[in-house]
């Protein structure tokens, strides 16, 4: 009896405490955190309040429950006016609460009446509100609230899912340096990562899954704007900074009232830097920027994937590098201490690593798992445009060939069938990657 | 109270006012509030109002009074200095030897003395009155080259907008890589004896805050830096440790001093003078150099 009303007591004090859903927040990144704290949630000077990348964070992007549609970003918000959606009405109204009508948190289009469905496009920055619904269901497990790839499944995966808050997507179909197209991203969501956790949500309506295409650009261009603006201070006001002017001989009140100075046009500021992101973002979209081979895929023949063989261990493209004289993922560059490319410092544990600091394997391209996609054009656009953020560089025009490229991706389609020659030149192999 | 009155009377009421408050609360969702509501609030794309002004401790009249001056000066190293011993002497190189360390050693670049002075040292200003931002951009292309495994020249100055040509003087093929702050990151193989930079160039859009590394995917060794910047008043040091900035209007400024990736000096104050050149001598100790 007693151990009855002991689990019953117990199961009252669940009731109380964990039945009350915590409300979601974005965090912030090491950058901000690391800034002194005005810089992070703003003060006064003269009398006049300023803000700090917090306020201007929340001021631009809003909170996982209020969001903000921010005109200036290049986001299909629906309903809403901007330079996304060129048709909507201009004066719609500023605060639109979601409650009563339809409510694009909750909407389901398998279950939606025609009716449901017209009045559901009625509420301004229904595409945002149901992109988020369907983010929390399906994407933050393993993404994060904030998308910085660290949602509580996160720990257990390997690889790690991507932190989008630099704005860089590996597989793109966009030159080098370019952002990611909406259709990238599209891809990447209904088809899945293959040999990694990144399931495919094929069963999602193409409306839903461009709804969290939205969301997640959202995210990315939030992270990107973080970032800016944190490296804007950081370079004069981080702990690091800091202490080295101090000890340079100059005051730390100085100091801290030139950073008042500075945090007064903060808002200015993030307005420049949410300008330049948006261009990147809508640069991508430009037909431009598309990686469209100039010659249709050269016929699977033999002769194709030999020459394709010879691309792949000539000097010029230098494969084996990484990827090794038989495609196992293990070329001698695996086993190299290499520098960390934005600190210049070694890194302490041997192999590639990507921009986000993880250990990284050349693929193993034995195995048909191809990451990018499978299609013929998918590894075409690796080669051209390289894995963006991590080791893969990209092979401009001038490097190889339309011609060449096509080859090459005949040869590495049939290395797991082992049907090209072998290895024309030695090398031993260490441990295959996996 | 006894256990018994708890058990007959207090039981139902928690078990009934948990299960109500679990269903009420919407533990459905599991706190990810996928199920919650969400506002949306629509923020204008119109710039927020230009509160002006620069940064105190700058200051460029803004009739720009006066001829234009300069600030010129040597960096030193304080001491005995001891040149560096090369990182791979000639011909001994384990990676593309044919090309790599293959007629001379590849030099240590990590502290370049000559005659006392320092090389590359990179001298630029700081907050800079926004006026001086707004200077126009050279059209010529500045050309970044690889030649004997060794980035030239070590320490790039260039401008935002200006276009960077990636040459490559050695018969390898190199792959430069670059992962800045502010700007868009750099991942592309060159050529082997390109020396057009046809196809592989970089603009940079946003001034950095201070130089960040390039490297070679190949040749870890390779090392270099870039700064880009909004303004053109900075130098790097040369080879003997001598520069100078030019055609700087006459006002109060703050420049930075940076050699290898820190900062010797995060400020100094200069006033430039009209027309006249300002001495800028700077002496540290082999320690402080090569920390």
């Amino acid at each position: 009896m007693c151990r009855a009303i002991q689990f019953f007591a117990l199961v009252g004090v669940f009731a109380f405490v964990g039945c009350d859903a915590p409300q979601s927040t974005f965090v912030y990144n090491a950058q901000t955190e690391g800034l002194p704290q005005i810089a992070q949630t703003g003060g006064t000077r003269d009398g006049k309040k300023f803000k700090g990348i917090k306020n201007v964070l929340e001021d631009s992007f809003g909170t996982p429950h209020e969001l903000v549609a921010w005109e200036k970003l290049p986001i299909n918000y629906g309903g809403i006016g901007g330079s996304a959606d060129e048709d909507a009405a201009e004066d719609e109204p500023a605060e639109v609460s979601t409650e009563g009508v339809v409510d694009p948190a909750s909407f389901s289009f398998a279950d939606a009446s025609d009716e449901q469905l017209a009045a559901y496009k009625e509420v301004p920055g229904y595409h945002l509100a149901a992109g988020r619904a369907l983010y929390m269901e399906h994407c933050l497990h393993c993404h994060g609230t904030s998308g910085d790839g660290a949602g509580p499944t996160a720990e257990y995966l390997n690889p790690l899912p991507r932190d989008y808050r630099n704005g860089v997507f590996k597989f793109t179909s966009t030159n080098e340096g370019k952002n990611a197209t909406r259709a990238d991203l599209a891809r990447v969501i209904k088809m899945g990562i293959a040999g990694t956790y990144m399931p495919s949500f094929m069963l999602l309506e193409d409306e839903e899954v461009d709804q969290i295409v939205e969301y997640v650009r959202w995210l990315s261009m939030r992270g990107q704007l973080e970032n800016a603006l944190g490296a804007e201070l950081a370079g004069n006001y981080s702990d690091k900074a800091m202490s080295e002017r101090v000890e340079g001989g100059e005051k730390r009140s100085e100091i801290m009232g030139e950073l008042r100075e500075e945090l007064a046009l903060l808002p200015e500021t993030a307005d420049g830097l949410a300008g330049d992101i948006a261009d990147a973002w809508i640069e991508a979209e430009d037909p431009e920027t598309q990686i469209v081979p100039s010659i249709p895929h050269v016929e699977d023949t033999e002769a194709s994937r030999q020459r394709g063989r010879a691309v792949y261990i000539s000097a010029a493209a230098k494969c084996t590098n990484c990827h090794g004289a038989q495609g196992l993922g293990n070329g001698k560059q695996t086993e190299e201490f290499e520098a960390n490319a934005a600190t210049g410092e070694k890194w302490p544990e041997k192999g590639l690593h990507d921009m986000w600091g993880h250990i990284i394997k050349p693929r193993n391209l034995s195995r048909g798992i191809y990451r990018g996609g499978r299609r013929p054009i998918d590894i075409f656009r690796r080669v051209r445009a390289g894995v963006k953020g991590s080791g893969m560089p990209a092979f401009s025009t001038g490097v190889l060939s339309d011609q060449q490229v096509w080859d090459l991706v005949n040869y590495v389609k049939s290395i797991p069938f082992g049907t090209t020659a072998p290895a024309a030149v030695e090398q031993k192999p260490s441990e295959p990657a996996g | 109270m006894n256990r018994k009155t708890f058990a007959s009377i207090g039981l139902p009421v928690t078990l009934l006012v948990g299960m109500g408050l679990f269903v009420a609360a919407g533990c459905v969702d599991g706190g990810s509030g996928a199920k919650s509501d969400v506002s949306v609030t629509v923020k204008s794309a119109d710039s927020p109002d230009s509160t002006g002004g620069d940064i105190a401790g700058t200051s460029v009249p803004p009739e720009a009074k006066g001829e234009p001056g300069s600030l010129a000066g040597k960096v030193t190293v304080t001491g005995s200095f001891s040149p560096l011993a090369p990182l791979i002497a000639k011909g001994t190189s384990e990676k593309d030897g044919m090309y790599c360390a293959a007629d001379m050693d590849i030099p240590n670049e990590k502290l370049v003395v000559k005659d006392g002075g320092v090389a590359n040292v990179v001298i630029y200003m700081d907050k800079v009155p926004k006026p001086l931002t707004r200077l126009p951009a050279p059209e010529k292309p500045i050309v970044f080259d690889q030649e004997n495994c060794t980035f030239k020249p070590r320490v790039l100055l260039c401008r935002t907008g200006q276009q960077v040509r990636i040459w490559n003087s050695d018969g390898a093929v190199h792959n430069t890589l670059t992962r800045p702050k502010k700007n868009t990151g750099f991942n592309s193989s060159v050529n082997p004896m390109d020396r057009t930079g046809d196809n592989a160039q970089i603009v940079y859009k946003k001034p950095e805050s201070q130089p960040f590394e390039v490297a070679c995917s190949f040749h870890g060794w390779m090392k270099a830096y870039h700064l880009p910047l909004d303004h053109p008043f900075a130098a790097v040091t040369a080879a003997d440790g001598t520069f100078e900035i030019k055609d700087i209007p006459p006002g109060k400024y703050r420049f930075k001093i940076w050699h290898e990736g820190k900062f010797l000096s995060r400020r100094v104050d200069i006033e430039i003078k009209s027309g006249a050149k300002t001495p800028l001598d700077l002496s540290y100790s082999s320690e402080q150099l090569l920390k």
